[in-house]
């Protein structure tokens, strides 16, 4: 509508029927289809004369190489996270491509542009860390239902959940893994029933009078704390014989046997929902007991976590919740809303123009709330506040510190959670001391590839040698143009309970250190073969384009956002090529 | 050290994402360790089409000095090859490969290996580096031609 003649789409995923409320450019029809597709078409029906071509796939795919970044003038990020967007935001800066990236929590709507050297990138700013809960409120002194909805997916994990993952509630899963893998679930679900909601619950009212007999010096100062924090709730212990407990009367489901999870159930409907849950886990499941993963769209799961977060509740004396409100947050189900994702997309158009038009000290970063009568929270002019010492958009090369436990430490583990998880890189390859160890990506041999991957379950030092004569491991990732240091170091002192990781990584040169210039001469890069333009120059007379979510910016349609919280990294993007 | 890593860190990367069709170039695998050296790059040169050397494929070893690349890199042929610029230790003679000639730090590794393909298909006769295929160019061209072609059968057809 802007005059955009050419777009290209790029996005992974597929229309679910949840997504038509706001996403304008789908219809019923369209549903499991994938919404790179359904969204060019529906735009090409309305704008015949539009050039547009989608893609199905994860933009962090090598078949999206920086050649395919470079055929654009601009690219529109509609990312649900964060993982995803720090790719693009260091592709973008590596290639000197504008972004504009813009996000919505429900009212809450952002965007922002991104162009090296004149505004920050993505990442100049830190982004907040996930919030996580204290350990001891989701373990002793929960005062919210999410504190009992957390502890529900930690029992779930305990019980039927992969061994190797970090668990507070370590000490119920050893006590009954015998009585999980027995199969018997009546066992189990009174087993566990009693210990958690009743045994529990009791011990704890017995600290809490341990106190008044003892006095506080024979306590331990953890103790305190949560004798503290319990004097002040009232604990209601659950005995599961008191109840019905037959599961051949359910009571919580209506007549065509959906569950009633849009009403407040008694706690004895809670209780025979435990022990149906159970019962389902263990018959259904069957060998995938013991690697199972919380989904809220499977509703077996969902009902163990109902079930137990509620019974938690009232151990402690929360207000109970409805099946659907557990269910919004254990999956940390953020709402979408189609005006505000208008608004995001007419400012992302605005935005561009000015991009386009040259007038970028013009750029602004703005934060906006669709409900609220004085919309705009924050607009900042954003061309003042680059972060010289930002590890993407500065030069400025950073250096890690990794310590870590040369007895378990693997290569996998350097690469899926230091590299990957820490970092954002998507393909690294890894060189120390002049030897490269480690590379990824589609244009290698298939053998090669093999036999990286063949390294990938080895020890870094046992079985690899790795940082016995130099110690600085060089990343560099094959897609993004990003680059770092790890100095290494091996300890046999990585304190588990304090990094349960397993690992201490630590930023040392945050870009203080510029490189010394001598260096940055030498670095020249081969010729480039003369008959390919070079990223540099920028051709005047075809003002390109690339949009992240063409639908937010024809203002049809928005992407279900999840909390930057606790995203999964499902990796989805979308954009497009624009022409005026 | 530092300049060097780095620089044949980013030719390994400009090498993967584009360079010239039918050619080889990477970092010698260690079978112990499954590492690769950087400082050292097993290659395969193509016959240039349309010439003597067309239809073989030729083994180079590419050796880079720690002042790489203020210095050039050092190109062996193994097994060494019957060409009028070709030591008979295996080392490639090529103007662009001398530090007092034409070598420049920007040359990158395609171009090094597009160079070296040119000179299989044209010698040069001024700076010998073998004496048989040398005199043998200068005087008997014919033989020369058949024995160029009998190299890309025998030596050529390996990989």
């Amino acid at each position: 509508m802007t005059g955009f003649k050419q777009i290209e789409v790029v996005d992974m995923d597929t229309i679910d029927i949840s997504n038509l409320n706001r996403q304008f450019l789908f219809t019923r029809e369209d549903v499991g289809k994938h919404k790179s597709e359904c969204a060019a078409k529906a735009i090409k029906r309305r704008f015949p004369a539009l050039n547009i071509k989608h893609y199905v796939g994860n933009i962090k795919d090598g078949r999206f190489d920086s050649d395919f970044f470079k055929s654009f003038d601009l690219i529109y990020n509609a990312l649900d996270n964060i993982d995803a967007r720090k790719h693009v935001n260091r592709v973008c800066i590596s290639l000197n491509r504008p972004l504009i990236d813009g996000g919505s929590t429900g009212y809450i709507g952002t965007t922002v542009s991104i162009l090296k050297d004149k505004t920050p990138c993505y990442e100049c700013i830190p982004k907040p860390t996930p919030k996580q809960f204290p350990v001891c409120t989701i373990r002793a002194t929960p005062d919210k239902m999410i504190h009992c909805i957390v502890w529900a997916k930690y029992l779930l994990n305990a019980l039927f959940g992969d061994q190797g993952e970090v668990n507070f509630l370590e000490d119920i899963r050893e006590e009954l893994s015998e009585v999980v893998k027995n199969g018997d679930y009546k066992a189990l679900a009174t087993k566990v029933f009693t210990k958690v909601f009743d045994e529990e619950i009791h011990s704890q009212l017995e600290l809490r009078n341990k106190k008044q007999e003892y006095g506080k010096s024979e306590l331990k100062e953890e103790e305190i704390k949560v004798i503290e924090m319990l004097r002040k709730k009232e604990l209601q212990p659950l005995d599961s014989t008191v109840f019905n407990t037959n599961p051949e009367e359910i009571k919580y489901e209506d007549k065509e046997g959906n569950r009633k999870d849009t009403e407040i159930w008694d706690i004895s409907l809670y209780v025979q929902l435990f022990y149906k849950s159970i019962e389902s886990i263990l018959t259904k499941y069957g060998d995938k007991v013991g690697h199972i993963e919380f989904d809220k769209d499977d509703e077996i799961l969902l009902g163990f976590i109902i079930a137990c977060s509620n019974l938690r509740a009232y151990n402690y004396n929360i207000a109970k919740e409805t099946g659907f409100k557990i269910k919004e947050m254990a999956g940390n189900i953020i709402p979408a809303i189609s005006s505000t994702n208008g608004i995001v997309a007419g400012m992302e158009v605005i935005e561009g123009l000015k991009i386009l038009s040259g007038q970028t000290s013009k750029l602004k970063a703005v934060t906006f709330s669709s409900k609220n009568a004085d919309r705009v929270i924050t607009s900042s002019d954003i061309t003042q506040e680059i972060n010289k010492n930002c590890q993407i958009c500065s030069n400025v090369k950073p250096l890690y510190k990794l310590t870590v436990d040369e007895e378990t430490f693997k290569l996998q583990d350097l690469i899926e959670k230091v590299l990957k998880k820490d970092l954002s890189i998507s393909s690294p390859t890894l060189e120390c001391g002049g030897k490269i160890f480690f590379e990824t990506g589609d244009d290698l041999d298939e053998d090669e590839i093999e036999e990286y991957e063949h390294k990938l379950p080895k020890l870094l030092k046992g079985d690899l040698n790795v940082g016995d004569k130099y110690n600085k491991i060089r990343v560099d990732d094959f897609l993004q143009d990003f680059t770092c240091d790890i100095e290494l170091h091996y300890s046999k002192v990585v304190n588990k309970d304090e990094n349960p990781q397993g690992y201490i990584f630590e930023i040392v040169v945050e870009g203080s250190q510029k490189q010394n210039p001598s260096k940055e001469e030498a670095k020249i890069v081969p010729e480039q073969d003369k008959s390919e333009p070079t990223y540099t120059c920028v051709d005047q007379n075809s003002d390109d384009v690339i949009i992240a979510d063409p639908a937010d910016i024809c203002q049809k349609t928005a992407v279900k956002r999840k909390s930057d919280e606790l995203e999964e990294i499902d990796h989805q993007a979308k954009r497009s090529k624009i022409t005026i | 050290m530092d300049i060097t890593r780095e620089r044949l860190i980013q030719e390994r990367k400009n090498w993967r994402k584009e360079h010239p069709h039918g050619f080889i170039a990477k970092p010698c695998k260690d079978p112990k360790t499954g590492s690769s050296d950087l400082y050292e790059w097993d290659c395969l040169i193509p016959g240039k089409k349309g010439s003597d050397w067309e239809g073989g494929n030729f083994r180079l070893i590419i050796q880079f000095p720690e002042e790489y690349p203020n210095k050039p890199p050092k190109c062996v042929f193994k097994p060494v090859l019957f060409h009028p610029n070709i030591y008979p230790s295996g080392t490639v003679c090529l103007s662009i490969l001398n530090e007092d000639e034409d070598w420049k730090p920007s040359i990158s590794i395609a171009q090094i290996l597009l160079g070296i393909q040119e000179l299989l298909a044209n010698p040069n006769p001024s700076s010998p580096a073998q004496a048989d295929p040398y005199l043998m160019l200068t005087t008997k061209k014919k033989d020369y031609v058949q024995k160029v072609r009998e190299q890309v059968r025998t030596i050529g057809k390996k990989f």
